[in-house]
């Protein structure tokens, strides 16, 4: 059984492909201090509505490696809760306990 | 008249801009700075047929036109005909990755917005077919309303379509075909609206789709492992050192002897007196003591250039991210901190890559921390005469494990000032890093050699401007005054020099100097290693004829206690002792408070550490 789940791409299980639905809308909220995260994010490729993935995780809780737009972008976990994904969720696992 | 047209070549980072660039002028390109600004300036000149002259000029990459970086606000203002560096263009190139296409229109739509005739180049596209991508360029055209043409920056073949286009004729003939765009003041579409249009473009003039660069996925499961990654990079550093010291060996050794050859030639065809002393002692002495580098910083710089090129040099900074916010950096501060380990001065200038001021200030502040190339001479002097050379452990021998503990305590030392600072001096929220894995590539063997070319010529200029001209100050401050008749030291005890060594020995005696030694710090501040040659002179001009020809180390050997030299060698680890760092501190921050920090905290290392290694060593001893 699948459902789609809204979550952070900092919390997005590696290897699974989503979709962008909202850059500067995920855990952290992007606040007018730091208008140029987004600016950033959008000139790298983020965009809503594109496939992403993450491939890889630098040592010791390092900056992810995602691939986006056929582009793979380093950045950091506290900078990827900024954007908000959409992932179908197997819900087998959680499904075996009851 | 001379008929110019005027190119600037434009495009993200990693689009293969230079390699454009160095296939469209080859070695008759200029690299230099903008005033003011210190963002590296590639311009050169070729001609076409009919007496027309193209100039044109690499901009630094840029991903968006939102300046955020010097980097960008060059080409922000270059490009908006703003920038008081640069004339406005008649033409854009906008270079284009054809493997990576959606990111890129959305960028030539960006530009469109300029109101300026833009010609695409669409690059890489042998690259593309590799990978299967198939893409109508006729209708890329089409769409944007811009001449597209394909070029493959690689083959020489790859890129005449685009020098053709600029011909007296067919340039007439393409913007009669060709509107330029209209320019839109104010009312630029938003990021997303262009995303939206580039989509759609995309998805028409694509044929086919192409697989992911399978190569360079399969090379990042290794390489960016947690475990096999890291591993990986300490290997290729290692082997990056050993190669320098032992790659350079025969090369140094025939500078070695050209030079010796030089000065016999000149003692055999110069008038015994004062002119060939000064060209024997002074100028070939004191700036053969500097060429004889040039191979060590040669291949280090073929490797930095090579990592960089094949697309590694980013996966390191992302390797190397978390352990160097530990201590209040960014992994993009890796990058400058290895070149500094070549010299500072490239070091200090690639940390413009981080576009965030305060780190960027660290990265430069610690940069000369870094064990650059010209303390090698004096490391290598001191450490062959004082340090012997038995085994430690297996092959592991305590001269080269001593060089190694000098790199590593100005590396660690490095960690520590930036951790202070970011805690103090450029306190604030931690930065972020965000930037491009590039697909790996095979370096190309022309940039590699251009970028060779040029940091050979950046040193070879420096030995015959700045070190030469300090060597003949140098050897003139030791030759006068002339002792007096009753002499009972040595001559350039009396000299000029010898008096200011003297005076600075007051400073430096605490921290177990002598007064040649002090002699020698003075001109050594022009740039580290002149240290050895005027040592050099000190002492041959200090001795016999004999100390002439006998090598200086085993005149050190006599001449100084074990704990002077090795707190030589920890002054050295911290001296601030090269005026051109400092001026490109200064030019880079644009500070001079900077610039005196820099200079005042170094030396007060130095000065910290030379004394208690000097102190330390004799209470062993």
């Amino acid at each position: 059984m699948t459902k789609s789940k809204m979550l952070p791409l900092d919390r997005l299980p590696h290897g699974l492909p989503a979709r962008i639905s909202k850059i500067g809308e995920g855990r952290i909220e992007l606040n007018s201090a730091e208008p140029i995260l987004e600016d950033l994010l959008l000139g790298l490729g983020f965009e809503e509505g594109a496939e992403i993935e993450i491939r890889h995780q630098g040592p010791l809780g390092g900056p992810l490696a995602v691939q986006v737009d056929g582009r793979l972008i380093a950045l950091r976990p506290i900078d990827a809760s900024a954007i908000l994904v959409e992932t179908e969720v197997s819900r087998q696992v959680s499904g075996m306990g009851a | 008249m001379e008929d110019v047209l005027r190119v600037a070549l434009v495009g993200n980072p990693n689009s293969g801009k230079s390699s454009l660039f160095n296939a469209l002028t080859g070695n008759r390109q200029k690299v230099g700075n903008y005033p003011g600004v210190t963002v590296e300036r590639r311009a050169g000149r070729f001609e076409v047929p009919k007496d027309r002259v193209v100039k044109i000029v690499d901009l630094p990459g840029t991903y968006s036109l939102k300046p955020h970086s010097p980097d960008e606000v060059v080409t922000h203002d270059v490009l908006m005909g703003t920038s008081t560096l640069e004339h406005l263009p008649d033409v854009v190139v906008c270079v284009i990755d054809a493997t990576n296409l959606r990111v890129h229109v959305r960028f030539a739509l960006e530009l469109r917005s300029l109101g300026q005739p833009i010609i695409i180049a669409l690059n890489m596209m042998d690259l593309a077919s590799r990978d299967g991508i198939e893409i109508d360029s006729h209708r890329l055209s089409e769409e944007l309303g811009m001449p597209v043409v394909p070029t493959v920056a690689v083959r020489k073949s790859g890129t005449q379509e685009l020098v053709d286009s600029f011909n007296t004729d067919s340039w007439a003939a393409l913007w009669t075909k060709y509107s330029v765009p209209k320019a839109n003041n104010g009312s630029t579409p938003s990021v997303r609206e262009l995303q939206k249009e580039a989509r759609r473009i995309v998805a028409a003039v694509t044929i086919r789709e192409g697989v992911e660069h399978k190569l360079t996925r399969s090379l990042d499961a290794i390489v960016l492992n947690p475990i096999a990654g890291p591993i990986i990079l300490l290997s290729l550093l290692f082997l990056m050192f050993q190669a320098v010291f032992l790659w350079s060996e025969a090369p140094m050794a025939w500078v070695d002897k050209s030079i010796m050859a030089l000065q016999h030639l000149s003692l055999e065809t110069l008038p015994e007196g004062l002119f060939q002393s000064l060209v024997v002692d002074g100028v070939l002495a004191g700036v053969g003591s500097v060429v004889i580098f040039l191979p060590q910083i040669l291949i280090l710089f073929a490797f930095i250039i090579v990592l960089e090129a094949s697309g590694y040099m980013a996966r390191a900074a992302f390797l190397m991210d978390r352990i160097m916010t530990m201590a209040g950096l960014n992994g993009r501060a890796f990058i400058p901190l290895l070149s500094s380990f070549a010299c500072a001065i490239p070091g200090i200038m690639a940390a413009r890559t981080i576009d965030h001021p305060r780190d960027r200030l660290t990265t430069i502040m610690v940069a000369p921390l870094m064990t650059c190339a010209a303390r090698l001479p004096v490391y290598t002097l001191i450490i062959a005469a004082f340090i012997p050379n038995t085994v430690v452990f297996g092959s592991i021998r305590l001269q080269g494990l001593v060089m190694f503990g000098l790199y590593i305590i100005g590396i660690v030392s490095a960690l520590i000032v930036a951790g202070v600072l970011k805690k103090t001096l450029t306190k604030g929220a931690p930065p972020r890093l965000l930037m491009e894995l590039p697909k790996y590539q095979v370096p190309r063997l022309r940039d590699i050699v251009l970028g060779l070319i040029e940091r050979a010529r950046l040193f070879i200029r420096r030995a015959g401007t700045i070190i030469l001209l300090s060597m003949i100050i140098l050897w003139g401050l030791a030759s006068f005054p002339a002792p007096p008749q009753n002499a009972t030291q040595p001559d350039i005890f009396y000299s000029a020099a010898g008096q200011i060594g003297r005076a600075l020995e007051v400073v430096f005696a605490p921290i177990g100097f002598n007064w040649e030694i002090s002699v020698a710090l003075v001109p050594g501040m022009a740039a580290r290693e002149v240290a050895v040659g005027a040592l050099g002179t000190v002492y041959s001009l200090s001795g016999s004829e004999d100390a002439v020809a006998s090598s200086l180390a085993t005149v050190l050997q006599s001449a100084w206690s074990l704990p002077t030299a090795l707190a030589f060698l920890a002054w050295y680890v911290f001296a601030p002792q090269c005026l051109s760092t400092l001026a490109v501190a200064r030019r880079e921050t644009n500070s001079w408070g900077w610039t005196a920090f820099m200079f005042g905290y170094l030396f007060t290392l130095a000065y910290i550490a030379a004394g208690a290694t000097y102190w330390t060593a004799i209470k062993l001893m």
